[in-house]
């Protein structure tokens, strides 16, 4: 197995509150629709209504083994992995299962379910959460989940690096194929939402009253949502040696940490992001000129966006103000472990469709964020390589380059 | 077939009940478990933060004691390499930690808050430690590493697995040094788990639960030239299985397959093994079918190796056990390079079988003197 193998995207998955299904959600995202509704806890929150994204449950329980008992985000990532396996034309039976591995990026997994089994404990008195099994454990293991779902036995990892997971998990199928130590590798972001990552996000100041409005100078937040994604990745060899469909290529990824603390505040201090793209480069093996699609992190939040803006612009130079900047959470929401790899579906989807997704409610420029952020309607045009951005509660930093394949 | 590229343990560092540092719990083995103290069922080995020196480090939110371990635990074994690195080092250092259960505890007490008290009176500065990467960022923190920082999370094999990711990300040249290993506590949740294992156990033995940290410092080879460390032994390969309960019918087998592989991929021979590390923690049943896997692998030679059961000492720390087994592995190399009737290819193994049916098997190769 050589270093320089090429990884390639061969199929895709998408569970998300702007449809199931890679077709779906394109449409969505084209017409620039929204995914957030309102949504009930069972508990007050800092809102009279609070507004958010789910998945209705017909969506994805046709793609869930009936007789799995899994928490709500991992009936997410099994229905995703469901349909990206079959989008890439992989029957599990039919390969090495040890040659078929899983690695999933979430920030809360199962912890909905968890919620829910404590408060039954705390009021009824009844055994511990769940000790019969393995499910108790706060985040669940969704790899284990989808493992045991299609009979994968390959390597099988889950991270938990916030609202940066997907793209980890991306980055880290990308080296475990690299290494040899699998032939195909399913990259998944998975997560739903938390009582206390609404009551964290609100009591922040980070969940907007209404929507999420990227980039905009009256943003006020994000909006927590839910969903899943799943890419199929393969070596270009390996890929080729079945004949598969290959719809664009992992050219790069970087990671780092702001190493700044939970709260840091300067806007300024990009160096970890820096240190993060420079990795991504040279691992593409491109220059920031090659970049001509950014999928921004764009959450939202007044500092991110302020900080992201900044950073490209360091990065790009003065084309940051001719690359056309996404922000796709504007629709979704932010579904946080799950938000890099839909976005990545989104990057893959601009590549294959030639269109670029609008970050919608954007109504005043913010002269601190004066880039060309795709302003409310898509745009079409040929795209060769897009940046992906995803950054974490904490200071985790993962970006990820991807290419168009033109055979 | 091109040989990956070296990753040199340089250092470690550990806090159990044991003490403060890598050399309390190797010097606890070396006397055995009854000098631990008497424990009563159901004991628990637990560690009292009061006792952590954590002076000089940041302030931690709500004496999150779980980052107090691993913070206090890197400030004694490894805090003067830590300190004096240049930003350029910096850049190139990450850090992996797992853990199977996270920051449990903080989470259900911000839960608790949330629906008791009502959403008006959480703090919110406490919410970044309900995070499950909330220890990881905090060592990247504390030290300003600005590399990778990534948490782990694949249950209770989560600490091995943070190992071997630390290792590939050196050998594929992203980093030049990472800090690796895990942590876990005792909770509700992981207590009731060996509480059920306890009373059902046929036999007199059982499981006790402990808590704490393991962490090595694994290096590429320029980067130990440029430290001038001392290699204490080189990371091998770790090899990990899913679904792998110890009453399945298949499970021995695959448990054999795995520590074969790691054993091959860790670039050692099955004659190489002078030491195991096993997992066994007093559950009869699994205690057993990990002893028959090595039986089946090792097959004599298992009577002339020498098993170090760390978890008669330090408890079943979850999360942090692989990476403790780790640390003593690495304790024992570094001993054994300078003992002159082991050989140059010596090489140790670390057993971790899980409870949730995960099982992984870590090599690491010693380095002479």
């Amino acid at each position: 197995m050589s270093a320089t193998e090429r990884i390639v995207v061969t199929g895709m998955g998408v569970v998300s509150p702007l449809g199931t299904g890679i077709d779906a959600f394109h449409q969505a995202l084209a017409a620039g629709k929204s995914g957030v509704s309102p949504i009930d806890f069972p508990w007050p929150t800092a809102y009279a209504t609070l507004r958010g994204g789910r998945v209705p449950d017909g969506d994805f329980a046709p793609f869930v083994p009936a007789e799995a008992k899994l928490g709500r985000a991992s009936q997410l990532a099994v229905a995703s992995a469901r349909l990206a396996l079959d989008h890439a034309g992989i029957a599990p039976s039919t390969h090495r299962p040890d040659r078929i591995g899983v690695v999933v990026g979430t920030a809360f997994g199962d912890a909905t379910e968890f919620e829910d089994e404590w408060q039954r404990f705390r009021e009824c008195g009844a055994a511990a959460p769940r000790a019969q099994g393995p499910l108790w454990m706060r985040l669940g293991n969704l790899a284990e989940r989808i493992s045991v779902a299609f009979g994968l036995e390959g390597p099988n990892h889950l991270i938990t690096s916030t609202c940066a997971a997907g793209n980890h998990a991306i980055a880290w199928s990308a080296a475990l194929l690299e290494a040899g130590t699998a032939d195909v590798m399913l990259a998944v972001g998975a997560d739903t939402i938390g009582f206390v990552d609404i009551l964290g996000f609100t009591r922040l100041l980070l969940q907007a009253p209404e929507r999420c409005q990227p980039f905009d100078r009256h943003r006020k937040g994000t909006i927590l949502s839910e969903g899943a994604a799943v890419l199929v990745l393969e070596t270009l060899s390996g890929a080729k040696r079945r004949s598969a469909t290959i719809l664009a290529e992992v050219l790069g990824y970087g990671t780092s940490c702001d190493a700044a603390g939970p709260f840091a505040s300067n806007v300024t201090d990009t160096r970890a992001l820096r240190i993060a793209f420079g990795r991504a480069l040279r691992k593409a093996r491109i220059s920031p000129d090659a970049i001509d699609h950014v999928s921004a992190h764009g959450s939202g939040t007044r500092l991110n966006d302020q900080k992201e803006t900044l950073f490209l612009k360091q990065a790009l130079g003065e084309r940051a103000y001719r690359v056309p900047v996404s922000a796709i959470k504007a629709m979704l929401g932010h579904t946080q472990g799950a938000a890099a790899l839909l976005e990545a579906v989104a990057c893959v989807l601009t590549l294959t469709r030639r269109v670029m997704y609008p970050t919608i409610n954007y109504e005043t420029p913010d002269p601190k964020c004066d880039l060309d952020y795709l302003p409310n309607e898509a745009r079409e045009g040929d795209v060769e390589t897009i940046l992906s951005n995803a950054f974490g509660v904490g200071g985790n930093n993962a970006l990820v380059v991807f290419r168009r394949w033109d055979g | 077939m091109e040989s990956a590229p070296s990753v040199f343990v340089t250092g470690a560092a550990a806090a159990t009940c044991c003490g403060l540092g890598a050399q309390a719990l190797w010097d606890q083995l070396a006397r055995g478990p009854d000098s631990a103290g008497p424990r009563a069922a159901p004991a628990v080995r637990r560690f009292a933060p009061s006792t952590l020196p954590t002076a000089g480090q940041p302030p931690l939110p709500d004496a999150d004691r779980l980052t107090a371990y691993i913070l206090a635990a890197l400030d004694h074994d490894l805090g003067a390499f830590l300190t004096g690195l240049s930003d350029q080092e910096r850049e190139c250092i990450g850090v992996t930690l797992g853990s199977a259960y996270g920051h449990l505890s903080k989470y259900l007490a911000y839960f608790e808050a949330g629906t008791d008290r009502g959403y008006q009176l959480v703090n919110p500065r406490h919410f970044p430690t309900t995070l499950p990467n909330w220890s990881t960022v905090s060592v990247s923190d504390a030290y300003s590493l600005w590399g990778s920082s990534t948490p782990v999370a694949t249950g209770l094999s989560a600490g091995l697995e943070a190992i071997a990711y630390a290792a590939a990300a050196i050998r594929s040249g992203e980093e030049q040094a990472m800090i690796a290993g895990g942590y876990d506590e005792i909770n509700l949740c992981n207590a009731s788990v060996l509480a059920t294992i306890t009373t059902t156990s046929p036999a007199a033995t059982y499981p006790v639960a402990g808590e704490g940290v393991g962490i090595l410092l694994l290096q590429s080879a320029d980067a130990v030239a440029a430290s001038g460390r001392r290699p204490l032994a080189a990371y091998g390969a770790t090899v990990t299985r899913r679904g792998l309960w110890w009453d399945a019918p298949d499970a021995r087998a695959r448990a054999a397959q795995a520590v074969r592989d790691a054993v091959s991929e860790g670039g050692v021979l099955l004659t190489d093994i002078v030491a195991v590390f096993p997992s066994t923690n007093g559950d009869a049943r699994r205690d057993d079918f990990e002893a028959q896997v090595l039986r089946e692998v090792l097959c004599d030679r298992l009577r002339t190796i020498d098993i170090v059961p760390i978890k008669a000492v330090t408890g079943e720390c979850f999360g942090a056990a692989g990476p403790l087994q780790c640390v003593a592995a690495v304790h024992y190399l570094a001993c054994a390079a300078h003992t002159p009737e082991v050989s140059d290819t010596a090489a140790a193994l670390v057993c971790s079988s899980g409870y949730d049916g995960t099982f992984a098997a870590t090599v690491f190769r010693g380095c002479p003197a």
